[in-house]
């Protein structure tokens, strides 16, 4: 039963990042699908009367390079996430499941003009329940947006302590965390399935969990 | 309701997508209408007071102020002016929220250039016929 209820977490957090990852999607797509047209425009007034700048096409065309790499970055965070969820527990480093979670979150920060600072000693092995992970630093991350101000800064601090790990979320304003009813229900599931302990300060927020389940 | 001096349309393009507004931008201006571009709600709502379009092409999912809200506040101050809605959902629903907040239409992305021009040419005309005389 609590397996059934984690792994409805899970799926919650993954609808959450594929509604923000389509909607990216749609996005660069909409940018490649105008500049093929603008494509369009430029050869047939190159057929009428032979004047299109060549600056301009390259210009086009460096707009869709991008594009295409942006799209393929965000489908590669998505990919990476899928596969989090290929085996119960697995391993993986710290510092690289804390740079994809910023990066599912990205789009979610621009919208407030956030700016997220991550702060993490490298090579810090886990084995864990990497999606359950993944997804309760993602909602403990989105409850740190839904409380900042536009423009506002966020740290993501991670200290190795042997065993366990520490983590605090903290948001650089005068906020008051503790009205966010954090954690909530799906959040509080994925920390017990983790092991982990937490707290909730004025502006922060602090996990505690093991590196090694099992 | 009038057009430029010059008898173009103008249109005015909020998307926060830089990339995507300046280029419709491009595109509209190479067939004679003068199109301009601001990439937030709160740019959209001071260019309209400034200086407003015939036509707001309004992007839903923007930073500040949503398309939504800046559709709820154009009812109010500037409550002619014709509204189309670019939305990039998957679903028509945020759309025809838009249209039952007063946009004209509205128009999924990636955008047909073709549909999108029928649909500015048309809500122009209708905002024309329907506008009191002065």
């Amino acid at each position: 039963m609590e397996q059934m209820n984690t792994d409805r977490a899970c799926v919650l957090v993954f609808a959450k990042i594929s509604a923000s990852i389509s909607h990216e999607i749609k996005n660069t797509l909409s940018i490649i699908n105008e500049n093929a047209g603008l494509l369009e425009d430029f050869a047939q007034m190159a057929e009428e009367d032979g004047g299109v700048a060549v600056e301009r096409v390259y210009t086009v065309t460096k707009t869709i390079a991008k594009q295409v790499d942006r799209a393929n970055i965000i489908m590669k965070n998505l990919n990476r996430f899928a596969h989090s969820a290929d085996t119960s527990l697995a391993h993986g480093s710290l510092d690289d499941l804390l740079q994809l979670v910023v990066a599912l979150t990205g789009r979610q920060a621009d919208m407030k003009k956030l700016t997220t600072t991550l702060i993490c000693p490298p090579g810090v092995a886990l084995t864990t329940y990497l999606i359950s992970l993944e997804s309760l630093v993602y909602l403990s991350l989105l409850t740190l947006f839904k409380t900042a101000q536009e423009n506002s800064e966020i740290t993501i601090e991670a200290i190795n302590e042997g065993t366990t790990i520490s983590m605090s979320f903290t948001l650089h304003e005068n906020a008051d965390l503790s009205s966010s009813s954090y954690p909530d229900t799906e959040q509080k599931l994925l920390a017990e399935q983790l092991g982990a302990s937490w707290k909730c300060e004025k502006n922060r927020l602090f996990l505690t969990f093991p590196a090694v389940i099992g | 309701m009038t057009k430029t001096e010059s008898g173009k349309l103008k249109v005015l393009i909020a998307d926060d997508e830089v990339e995507f507004a300046s280029t419709i931008v491009s595109r509209l201006n190479l067939r004679n209408y003068t199109a301009s571009m601001v990439n937030s709600g709160k740019q959209a709502l001071e260019a309209i007071e400034i200086d407003p379009p015939d036509v707001l092409l309004l992007d839903l999912k923007m930073p500040d102020l949503d398309g939504l809200e800046v559709l709820a506040t154009l009812k109010k101050t500037c409550p002619d002016l014709v509204v189309i809605i670019l939305t990039g959902h998957g679903s028509l629903e945020a759309g025809e929220m838009g249209k039952e907040l007063g946009a004209f239409d509205y128009v999924m992305k990636p955008v047909d250039l073709g549909q999108l021009i029928k649909k500015i040419e048309k809500a122009f005309q209708m905002a024309h016929e329907n506008a009191p005389e002065k």
